[in-house]
């Protein structure tokens, strides 16, 4: 056994929770908004729909390959040469996801917190916990969302009630003033990296103490993440409109540097911060123990935390490397990495209840033949 | 300069988990971790010796230029 | 054990790390600017940085009186070379985090502005919570000389008079950096900025002489708000037109204004509540504005004599009367600003686009056109509340 460790249903919820606020709370207002203005909170409302239905398939996956992680299954529904080549290429998308993420978690605290700082000292600390945390396991993990989870929900709560005397309710309108086309196309990016990237939860599930309960975890993980950005988007296109949502690279902060109250309680953006880094932390954590665990699980090795340092300096070393400037990764991000995600957390899934479903379908005849 | 950061790195990962994976005779994971380290070494030297990488992120883009391609034709 | 000392090795090497110490700026090497003004000369931007001199403000005994500021001006092709250039006199970087006012010169403005705001909107130091002035009959960087009294630091003081004045009298606007941004970008509104003028002589002003008489010779005034279409400066409101400007854009916290009563003198009313509504709608592709504005106010000064206010049919009357000046107010200024302005300042291309989106889309483009020839219809709606600590004015029954 690998990883002996065992996930509560509520620790679920909050990893789910946690993952799906992620890196979207900070990098989704002005890519969901560049393309549907003011009408993105729409956006949100049709991404949290597909990710519904994406959780409805991850619960399916638990009775197709119960006790299997991705890995693990993906190598049982196409055997030995192919699920190996597919293993190899779901790794790699972990892998990826994990760069993408702390090259965005370098980019934000050089940008906005301490630019003078060079990167690789950034990424080598936070990568430095990362490892700390997967090396210890899943358990660990859930019961660190545990004593995240309400600092984080404090932080929001504080940063969305202390801008309410500066929102103001006409900047959402007019509704749909270029019809349903722009707001689709700023789903895209929501769907993708808010609600299909919980996929990397498929390596964990066999991980959690009451099976039966995995379903109602996710969904309700989904629903309040969900919401969570839902709002931060909201609040983004109230306090500033969607042409500054749009211009700035990281709104959120923008507004949590307005927050103003009494006279006194101002320049806290630092602490609205922590929370993006904790979920940052969460998110990069996942995605970094699927691949260790992931790889372990396809060469069939007795022993995973070892794999953890090297690792780590790969990603510390490619962070810099992935995109030569900002620009060069806000493109690709918007454009194409998108449907990079929806592959692997759509349509692997998708074809992987598909194969089994076949196979239960052609069993079944065979045994009725017989 | 960067390259004896890099080299002192590999170095100390080295110590810290070579001499376990020795002592329990695991040498399955011996390989993969020495691949993982090549890996990791290599992509460091890029970065030390600041060689340029224009276009990391082609891969991506080529493979899936035409859905996008089709997706901001009919939506944007 | 082992274990223990290696934990405590870790504990210490972190502590290292937390401090946060690589890119640290010392305070005492800061140059604290909180007022920076912008001036064009030439083909060059000149920027002026009023900047705070701590020992002053601290209030520590002794030394020779000096200013609580001192100002560094540099010119460069750019605004971030001319800033960074201010180094070759400070002997500190100038740091923007605690702006609180921007002063751009009356020539600039008449340029067009938008080519400095981006180093203010891009630059990670600065921030929201400073407003933009324009500099009237006179340059950027003189505004920023001026020392004043009751406030030490004279941009502080801008700011705050600005804040005041904008809530307690409301002829003056406070507009922050995303506010202008927004305005410029959006098709419907024109942006609109303060005016600052000094009243007095510049070169008596800036000296300590200006703050030891009871009269200070040499003083910072807001006048009214100018006007701008796109982002170049194309005239001046009065107090009264600037009031109205608050009005419609919900502005308005306190006021004053005065009515005439029957007899021809003068009884103040003190606005405590304005709100304004502003409806757009199409009649056969024409864009129409009906404006509803509610006033709420007391009776603040009384000067006629033949008025009683015991008496409910007087203060209806007085309310006719108001609705009549403030409509007929409303009317004119909005047509000085549709026929001599051409620019509408007043947001109702905003307002067509939120009540009739696709007939915007054929509008946007050509809207400070429509606005000049834009039907308004205005509908005031004054109450009139309490009558202060007395009712009747003791006037009525001197002989």
């Amino acid at each position: 056994m690998l990883e002996k460790g065992k996930l509560s249903t509520r620790q679920l919820t909050i990893l789910v929770m946690l993952l799906t606020i992620g890196d979207s709370i900070l990098v989704i207002p002005p890519s969901t908004t560049h393309y549907a203005r003011q009408n993105a909170w729409i956006s949100t409302l049709i991404g949290m729909v597909i990710g519904l239905l994406a959780i409805y398939m991850y619960s399916r996956f638990i009775k197709l390959y119960p006790k299997l992680t991705l890995i693990e299954a993906i190598q049982k529904a196409f055997g030995k040469w192919l699920g190996t080549v597919l293993s190899l290429m779901t790794l790699m998308f972990f892998l990826i996801v994990t760069v993408g993420s702390m090259r965005e978690v370098s980019d934000f605290v050089i940008a906005e917190m301490l630019p003078g700082t060079p990167i690789p000292p950034i990424l080598t600390l936070f990568i430095l916990i990362v490892i700390m945390a997967t090396r210890l396991g899943i358990e660990v993990l859930g019961r660190t969302g545990e004593i995240f989870t309400p600092m984080i929900i404090i932080l929001f709560l504080i940063l969305t009630v202390a801008i309410v005397p500066q929102m103001d309710i006409v900047r959402i309108l007019p509704i749909l003033e270029d019809g349903i086309k722009p707001v689709l196309r700023g789903s895209i990016s929501i769907t993708a990296y808010t609600f299909l990237e919980p996929v990397v939860f498929l390596m964990v599930l066999p991980y959690v103490s009451q099976q039966q309960k995995i379903t109602k975890g996710l969904l309700l993980g989904c629903l309040l993440g969900g919401t969570i950005i839902f709002l931060t988007l909201t609040v983004s296109i109230l306090v500033l409109g969607p042409d500054l949502t749009t211009r700035d690279i990281y709104p959120s902060y923008n507004i949590a540097r307005r927050i103003s109250i009494g006279g006194f309680f101002e320049r806290v953006e630092a602490l609205i911060a922590l929370q993006w880094m904790l979920t940052l932390f969460i998110k990069v954590t996942l995605f970094f123990y699927a691949f260790i665990l992931g790889l372990s699980q396809l060469l069939k090795l007795k022993e995973y935390r070892v794999l953890t340092l090297p690792t780590g300096l790969i990603l510390v070393s490619l962070a810099p490397i992935i995109a030569p400037n900002f620009t060069y990764y806000n493109t690709v991000f918007d454009n194409y990495w998108v449907y990079y995600v929806i592959t692997f957390g759509l349509v692997l899934p998708l074809v992987l209840l598909g194969v089994a479903m076949f196979r239960r379908a052609l069993s079944k005849d065979l045994k009725s033949q017989n | 300069m960067d390259l004896v950061v890099i080299l002192i790195v590999v170095a100390v990962i080295i110590a810290v988990e070579v001499p376990l994976m020795w002592r329990k005779k695991l040498i399955e994971e011996l390989w993969v971790f020495s691949f993982l380290l090549l890996l990791g070494t290599f992509f460091g030297v890029i970065n030390a010796f600041h060689i340029p990488v224009s276009n990391p992120l082609g891969w991506m883009i080529f493979i899936y230029k035409p859905v996008a391609d089709m997706v901001n034709a009919w939506l944007a | 054990m082992k274990r223990r000392a290696l934990l405590l090795c870790v504990v210490i090497l972190i502590q290292l790390f937390v401090t946060g110490c690589w890119s640290r700026r010392e305070l005492n090497d800061l140059a604290i600017a909180v007022g920076i003004g912008i001036d064009k000369i030439g083909d060059q931007y000149q920027v002026s940085a009023q900047v705070v001199l701590p020992s002053q403000i601290a209030g520590s005994k002794g030394g020779s009186p000096q200013s609580p500021v001192n100002l560094y001006k540099a010119t460069g092709n750019t605004v971030y070379e001319a800033l960074r250039k201010i180094t070759t006199l400070s002997p500190r970087k100038i740091y923007i985090s605690h702006l609180r006012i921007l002063v751009l010169g009356e020539d600039l403005a008449k340029e067009g502005i938008s080519s400095v705001l981006d180093f203010m909107s891009r630059d990670t130091d600065t921030r929201n919570d400073y407003f933009i002035v324009v500099a009237k009959d006179t340059k950027a960087e003189d505004t920023l000389k001026i020392l004043t009294s009751l406030e030490k630091i004279p941009a502080v003081r801008l700011f705050s008079s600005l804040e005041t004045s904008e809530k307690q009298w409301a002829p003056t606007s406070t507009v922050t950096l995303g506010t202008l941004i927004t305005e410029l970008v959006s098709k419907g509104k024109n942006p609109v900025l303060t005016g600052v003028v000094i009243n007095g002589n510049v070169d008596v002003g800036q000296t300590q002489k200006n703050v030891e008489t009871v009269d200070s010779p040499t003083e910072l005034k807001y006048s009214g708000l100018a006007v701008f279409k796109e982002d170049k400066l194309i005239g001046w409101l009065n107090p009264e037109e600037s009031k109205v400007y608050n009005y419609l854009t919900n502005k308005v916290k306190s006021t004053v204004f005065y009515i005439q009563c029957p007899e021809g003198k003068k009884v103040s009313l003190d606005v405590f509540e304005a709100h304004s509504k502003i409806k757009g709608s199409m009649h056969n592709d024409n864009p129409e504005i009906s404006i509803e504005q509610h006033i709420e106010s007391d009776i603040g000064e009384v000067q006629c004599r033949n008025l009683d206010l015991t008496n409910p049919k007087t203060i209806t009357e007085l309310e006719q009367i108001a609705n009549h000046k403030v409509v007929h107010l409303f009317e004119t200024t909005i047509k000085k600003v549709q026929q001599e302005f051409k620019s509408d300042i007043f947001g109702f291309g905003e307002v067509i686009h939120r009540s009739n989106p696709q007939a915007w889309k054929k509008l946007k483009d050509n809207w400070d056109q429509t606005f000049v020839n834009l039907p308004v219809s205005v509908k005031t709606d004054i109450k009139i509340r309490q009558l202060g600590k007395v009712t009747n004015s003791f006037l009525e029954e001197m002989k």
